[in-house]
């Protein structure tokens, strides 16, 4: 299986000291740059492909600046084949539109079974490049990819995060793009002789300039997202549980270390049963409660105890 | 006074050594000690040491780190307040430290020394990628090494490196064979 893994390189956002507002931006000894977190994830995946079918090869795959190189060597230290870097100096100028045009003109000219990438890049967090760049491709997408459950020549059974925690699996045809979630795996760590053998490897390189591009309109290197304002988020009301004040101390105590859940005997009954005779109930303990009844008719014809004032 | 070697050279073999010891803060006295002497002797010493200080009115102790290229010591932990009990590290100021010891590789140096291959270290953080530039670049590296870690140090050596005890005797021999290899410096 050919895999070509997207590989960007990110820098780390640090809170400068002693700066107030907290200001992120660069060390004073330049930017932190490293391998985004989740695209190594990815390649990790990739190469687990490859360590149990050792025919396969994996392709780490860049776009821009001199900045892009601390990827793709990453890429070679943890053991990928080859390393393809789409050279641009302009890329952080660059959408996730025309970031994802460039990965797809690139990728067609490697032959590939399979693209890997992380869901989302550190520093910008968009999510996008991997499904722009499966719709330029036209070939499958899935997102949020949890597991690769297992695979074949032409096809992978795969399972991806959905809501409430749920998991979907999908049995995806090949070529494919799938982008991969945290927790897909621990990341192997290279020892320190295969970053000096990916110091010295060759990086293939490629010029943006040379990708057979529209010069204008869809299809075109042309950013199609502009960023109007960036704010930072809202501080969050705090929301820390409370005993009743009017239970003593014990009780109180007691209830926090229930996590605030009431003993069984002052849960709420549970009214069981018919209709009537739940309503029957139900107007018992209200009046037990103060709560002043009059009886009516609902929708469907049953009587209906209505409460019409409070405790008296 | 000698160069660092090009990155042509990254396949030679270079002189790795980890001084184990079991926590506490002699190691990073006997490590500073050794870099003063280096430096004393005219060798350009990178990496940093840490140092542990107890200030006046904390009930936890400050935790620093020398850079020992420039000598500027940065203040790398946080006080959580009395009862806390999790890591102290402040992550973001750690990684000023490293970004700047990174950037410092840049420049010729006889000799890189960390004190600490630690927790960040093990995970595949921190110090770890200099470590291996250093490496790398060919500059002999002397890295203190809780035994806590001794495996994870294992992994990232591949087997290579020499294990010394905590003691000025043992460092100081394979130091002279280490920096014997290369050229003396000038202005010993």
């Amino acid at each position: 299986m050919k895999i070509v893994v997207l590989v960007k390189t990110v820098t780390v956002p640090v809170i400068l000291p002693g700066a107030a507002p907290p200001v992120v931006g660069a060390t004073a000894a330049g930017p932190t740059a490293l391998i985004n977190p989740l695209d190594e994830l990815a390649l990790e995946e990739a190469l687990r492909i490859k360590d149990e079918t050792p025919d396969s090869s994996v392709t780490a795959l860049s776009v821009g600046g001199a900045e892009a190189e601390v990827g793709l060597r990453r890429g070679l230290a943890l053991g990928a084949d080859k390393a393809v870097h789409l050279v641009s100096g302009e890329t952080a100028a660059w959408d996730s539109w025309a970031t994802a045009m460039a990965l797809a003109q690139a990728l067609r000219r490697i032959a590939f079974d399979l693209v890997l990438c992380g869901g989302e890049s550190l520093d910008r967090a968009a999510g996008l490049v991997g499904p722009y760049l499966a719709t330029f491709l036209e070939i499958p997408h899935v997102p949020r990819i949890a597991a690769i459950e297992a695979r074949d020549a032409a096809a992978l059974v795969v399972r991806r995060r959905v809501e409430r925690g749920d998991r979907e699996i999908i049995d995806c045809p090949l070529p494919a793009l799938l982008s991969v979630d945290k927790g897909i795996n621990r990341p192997r760590l290279p020892t320190f002789q295969a970053i000096a053998r990916a110091r010295s490897q060759v990086i293939d390189t490629l010029p943006v300039a040379s990708l057979i591009v529209p010069p204008a309109g869809v299809g075109a290197l042309e950013n199609q997202v502009e960023v109007v304002r960036l704010s930072g988020p809202k501080p969050r009301r705090g929301s820390a549980s409370r005993a009743d004040a009017t239970r003593a101390a014990a009780d109180r105590r007691s209830l926090m270390m229930k996590g605030g859940a009431p003993a069984a005997s002052e849960r709420s009954p549970l009214l069981e049963g018919v209709s009537d005779r739940v309503l029957a109930d139900l107007g018992r303990m209200l009046r037990e409660q103060g709560v002043e009844l009059e009886t009516g008719m609902n929708g469907a014809g049953d009587a209906t105890a209505m409460a019409v004032g409070g405790r008296s | 006074m000698s160069e660092t070697p090009a990155k042509d050279d990254a396949e030679r073999p270079a002189a790795l050594a980890a001084v184990q010891h079991a926590g506490g803060g002699e190691i990073d006295r006997l490590m500073s000690r050794v870099a003063a002497n280096l430096r004393r002797r005219g060798y350009r010493v990178g990496g940093v040491v840490q140092s542990n200080v107890m200030q006046p009115g904390q009930c936890r102790c400050d935790m620093l780190l020398e850079e020992l290229g420039t000598g500027e010591v940065h203040q790398i932990s946080q006080q959580l307040g009395p009862g806390s009990r999790g890591c102290r590290l402040d992550a973001s100021l750690f990684e000023n430290v490293v970004a700047r010891v990174e950037a410092s590789l840049r420049e010729p140096l006889d000799i890189f020394i960390v004190n600490k291959f630690g927790k960040q270290e093990a995970e595949g953080r921190g110090l770890r990628q200099a470590i291996a530039e250093a490496l790398a670049a060919g500059i002999p590296v002397l890295v203190g090494l809780n035994h806590d870690y001794a495996a994870a140090w294992r992994d990232f050596c591949g087997g290579d490196g020499d294990i010394l005890a905590p003691d000025e005797a043992s460092i100081g021999s394979w130091l002279e064979s280490s920096l014997a290899a290369a050229p003396s410096p000038v202005d010993a």
